[in-house]
């Protein structure tokens, strides 16, 4: 399920997967509720069926629908997003609520059926192309875009067989529910409410008192649907601004001349840019493998982040070199957009574990952001002198090319008690956060640092997650203290890899309690204690008082 | 009587011949890097770590040995540059360097994407190692370095003097026997603590196993104040005890109360502590060391 955060109802539900929406789970309904009826059918239920809960990202599905988009050109030079409904009845409406987004790819695949052996083929082709990508597309195709759209969402399940609407067929429009129409959800009500259900129903009444009732929109959707006015595809444009492709005479898996022509055509865009005064942040290298037959393979695509912008070829290619050589490396899987759970390898890759070489036919380079290198660069390090940015700007791309970006990371401390939340690691490689930073002049936010009365107070090495001990406490005279909490370690039992010590605690500082409030989620109470071993270890211990468990959490 | 005078200026001549030759090799202004302490830097022979080279510090847990080595970073990259933190096992705790006066935008997290077994790190790691300490961009590497293989620590040491950074690693008992390419290498072992020592303080004694240009075995006794984090060398127990002042101190982070901030505990040297407060988030409880002296 995915979840969304409403300001005054908190966390609703997004959407939900078939299954879950079998069990009950309903769109904007409220996570709390939907947990529970969840909790209520799998115990109802023998087997246990796992479910994963992410918050929804719409600027992330807004991303990846373009970016399919674009992928599917091989298939037809016009692919564009589905004209939402709720954007062309209310702009300000659709702008308000982030929630309304294009769902749906239009194609115009007038002219092509033969290129691909017959509409149907095509259908296929398209609908496994896309399952190979990890989405599962429910594929129409009809004389109008409208019919296509109807066909596609209420004749086929998903990943079901694609569906050919026979020209001039105008049973499959009739017998379409009202909601293919794309209507407003208040149009959509009024209509059954008054029992209209199908299209079928709508055509028998007349027009004028259609249009009295209902509006224009109606009449122009049925239109658009019968034909009778058309309704153009707006093609999805591309961010990037600059692309060089080059189709090779011969195909080929040789490494070298994949990277002489690489090179050929970063130099050619680094030269496009330079005269812009322009510098790339994203860049993308695409692989495309011969053609074999009427089989379309996703082409390789290696992805550049960089830290700063950059125009010059002699800081591009070592990383593109980086990431082909890993790539192209014989005998292993080579990179390629996100595999979908229907991916399948050939029986002889299931047997040896490995993909046979690439043959590329055609390679192209894209930058996909750019910005002015004039601008004021992102000021890291600003305050210090003496400091060559370039080389450092250098150096994080090689790391982030080779480590990954998610492992170049730095540390800003965050306003939270508990020391696992009181920090974030973010990476240093943001291509839409540098972009940002550098069209906006904002100067950099100088974190203060946290206030400690011990500069010792907190352990360089954080152990996650901590690890449970085995903790005695002293002995007391007077036991009269029941909250075990404010009660010394007296010794503490540590395992290593090695084997399992008991250690003599020879002195102790706290407890320093550190409690969360309710509202940032699962509550913690804890007192942590900074404990010397007879060993002369310094180690950091808290007592979990929910669980009444000691853990080890640092070593100084 | 010009003699002894005489052999001693000879002395001293040879010594800095002998030197330039040893450290000809060093790239860069040959700057120099204070070793974190007034009393490491009086037994390192040049008073200070030079810029390029590598410096092991080997030690069991929780001896204090990333706090001592994270100073060298910190005096490192106070003149400017970036300080690369290794983190294979992705234990670094921030927080803890920003309380040590670090500034996060300075700091650079390198982790590994697999989970290394214990004692292992990824070779993608060691690669990064390799970058960050040719960068000139970079004042410091610091980290966590378990057992290498002799040529990546040669190459460590060369991409080091070509570029003026300092290699800063934490490393495993396991490598005490072994051939370094480090310029030095620092014991940290635990100590005891003595009974009329101040609560505050932490112990712990380092001893040079090599270093370049001086006797090794030397070792110090060093003690850390853990409220203000200076390291100094400890006094014995019979100092201590001579001084003949006490050392009163309040519950020493034992008050779990919501006092002042920013009062501070003095060093030990007999004066008078102030009571110092331990954050607390909710409530004030009485201590152990409260009910001790009740």
């Amino acid at each position: 399920m995915l979840f969304r955060t409403d300001s005054r109802k908190g966390k609703l539900v997004a959407s939900a997967s078939p299954l879950a929406r079998r069990l009950g789970i309903r769109r904007d309904m409220p996570m709390a509720e939907a947990k529970a009826l969840l909790r209520h059918r799998s115990k109802q239920s023998e087997e246990q069926t796992p479910f994963f809960l992410r918050e929804h990202d719409p600027v992330a599905d807004r991303e990846a629908i373009e970016q399919l988009a674009w992928t599917l050109e091989k298939f037809s030079p016009v692919v564009g997003l589905e004209q939402n409904f709720s954007q062309i009845d209310n702009r300000k409406k659709a702008k308000a609520n982030p929630m309304f987004g294009p769902s749906s790819l239009l194609m115009d695949v007038t002219g092509l059926g033969h290129l691909f052996g017959g509409l149907e083929s095509l259908a296929k082709q398209l609908q496994t192309f896309c399952g190979q990508l990890g989405y599962l597309a429910s594929v129409a195709i009809a004389d109008t875009t409208g019919l296509a759209w109807g066909a596609a969402h209420f004749c086929s399940d998903h990943g079901g067989y694609p569906v050919i609407v026979p020209a001039c067929d105008q049973e499959v429009m009739e017998a379409l529910p009202v909601l293919a129409l794309r209507l407003s959800a208040e149009s959509t009500e009024i209509l059954l409410k008054l029992g209209i259900e199908t299209i079928g129903q709508l055509l028998q009444i007349q027009r004028v008192q259609l249009s009295a009732r209902l509006g224009s929109h109606l009449l122009k959707r049925l239109d658009q649907m019968s034909g009778r006015i058309d309704e153009p595809i707006v093609a999805c444009q591309r961010d990037a601004e600059f692309l060089a492709e080059e189709i090779l005479d011969y195909p080929t898996s040789d490494r070298e001349t994949i990277e002489v022509v690489v090179s050929r055509l970063v130099d050619r865009l680094s030269k496009e840019m330079k005269t812009q005064q322009l510098g790339g942040l994203q860049w993308v290298v695409r692989l495309v493998e011969q053609k074999i037959g009427a089989t379309v393979r996703p082409p390789v695509e290696l992805r550049l982040n960089l830290f700063q912008p950059t125009a010059d070829k002699s800081h591009v290619m070592p990383l593109v070199a980086m990431q082909l050589e890993q790539a192209l490396l014989p005998g292993k899987i080579s990179r390629r957009i996100k595999a979908g759970p229907n991916f399948k390898r050939s029986k002889r890759q299931a047997k040896y574990g490995r993909r046979a070489g690439i043959e590329v036919q055609r390679i192209a380079v894209e930058v996909v952001t750019c910005v002015r290198v004039v601008a004021r660069q992102r000021q890291l390090f600003d305050e210090t002198s003496g400091l060559n940015k370039q080389a450092l700007a250098a150096l994080i791309n090689r790391l982030s090319s080779r480590l990954g970006v998610a492992n170049v990371v730095s540390p800003t401390l965050r306003k939270g008690a508990q020391p696992e939340c009181s920090y974030r690691l973010k990476p240093l490689v943001d291509p839409a956060a540098v972009k940002k930073h550098l069209q906006k002049v904002v100067a950099p936010r100088r974190q203060l640092p946290p206030s400690f009365s011990h500069v010792l107070s907190r352990p360089l090495k954080l152990i996650q997650p901590p690890v449970p001990v085995a903790v005695t406490r002293r002995v007391r005279v007077a036991t009269d203290q029941k909250d075990t909490a404010f009660l010394e370690p007296a010794s503490i039992s540590v395992s290593s890899h090695v084997n399992r010590t008991v250690q003599a605690i020879g002195q102790s500082w706290g407890p320093e309690r550190i409690e969360t409030g309710w509202w940032q989620g699962k509550m913690v109470r804890r007192d942590y204690w900074r404990v010397l071993t007879d060993q002369g270890r310094l180690l950091w211990v808290f007592y979990d008082l929910k669980t009444q468990q000691w853990y080890l959490h640092g070593e100084f | 009587m010009n003699k002894p005078s005489a052999q001693l200026q000879n002395l001293q001549t040879l010594r800095a011949q002998v030197s330039a030759i040893e450290n000809q090799r060093t790239v860069g202004d040959g700057g120099m890097v204070s070793g974190g302490a007034a009393v490491i830097d009086r037994i390192l022979p040049a008073g200070g770590y030079r810029k390029g080279v590598l410096v092991d510090w080997i030690a069991p847990t929780g001896c204090a040995a990333d706090f001592l080595s994270m100073r060298v970073a910190k005096e490192a990259a106070s003149s400017g540059g970036a300080i690369v933190i290794i983190d294979p096992n992705r234990q670094f705790f921030p927080v803890a360097a920003a309380a040590m006066g670090l500034p996060m935008e300075q700091l650079i997290v390198l982790q590994s994407s697999s989970s290394p077994d214990a004692g292992s790190i990824d070779q993608d790691l060691l690669w990064a190692i390799d970058q960050s300490l040719r960068c000139p961009a970079v004042a410091a590497v610091w980290g966590p370095l378990p057992n290498v293989d002799d040529r990546w620590s040669r190459r460590f040491q060369l991409s080091a003097e070509s570029s003026g950074c300092l290699g800063l690693f934490v490393r495993p008992l396991s490598v005490a026997r072994q051939p370094s390419w480090a310029e030095v290498q620092w014991m940290v072992s635990p100590a005891a603590r003595g009974a009329a020592a101040d609560p505050n303080l932490f112990f712990t004694r380092l001893q040079m196993v090599r270093c370049r240009g001086s006797h090794t075995g030397q070792s110090v006794l060093l003690s850390i104040n853990t409220v203000t984090g200076s390291v100094r060398k400890a006094r014995s127990e019979y100092e201590y005890r001579r001084s003949g002042k006490s050392n009163r101190t309040v519950a020493n982070g034992g008050r779990a109360s919501i006092s002042s901030r920013g009062a501070q505990v003095q060093s030990c040297q007999g004066i008078q502590s102030k009571a110092h407060s331990v954050s607390v988030a909710a409530r004030v409880a009485d201590t152990a060391a409260d009910r001790r002296r009740a």
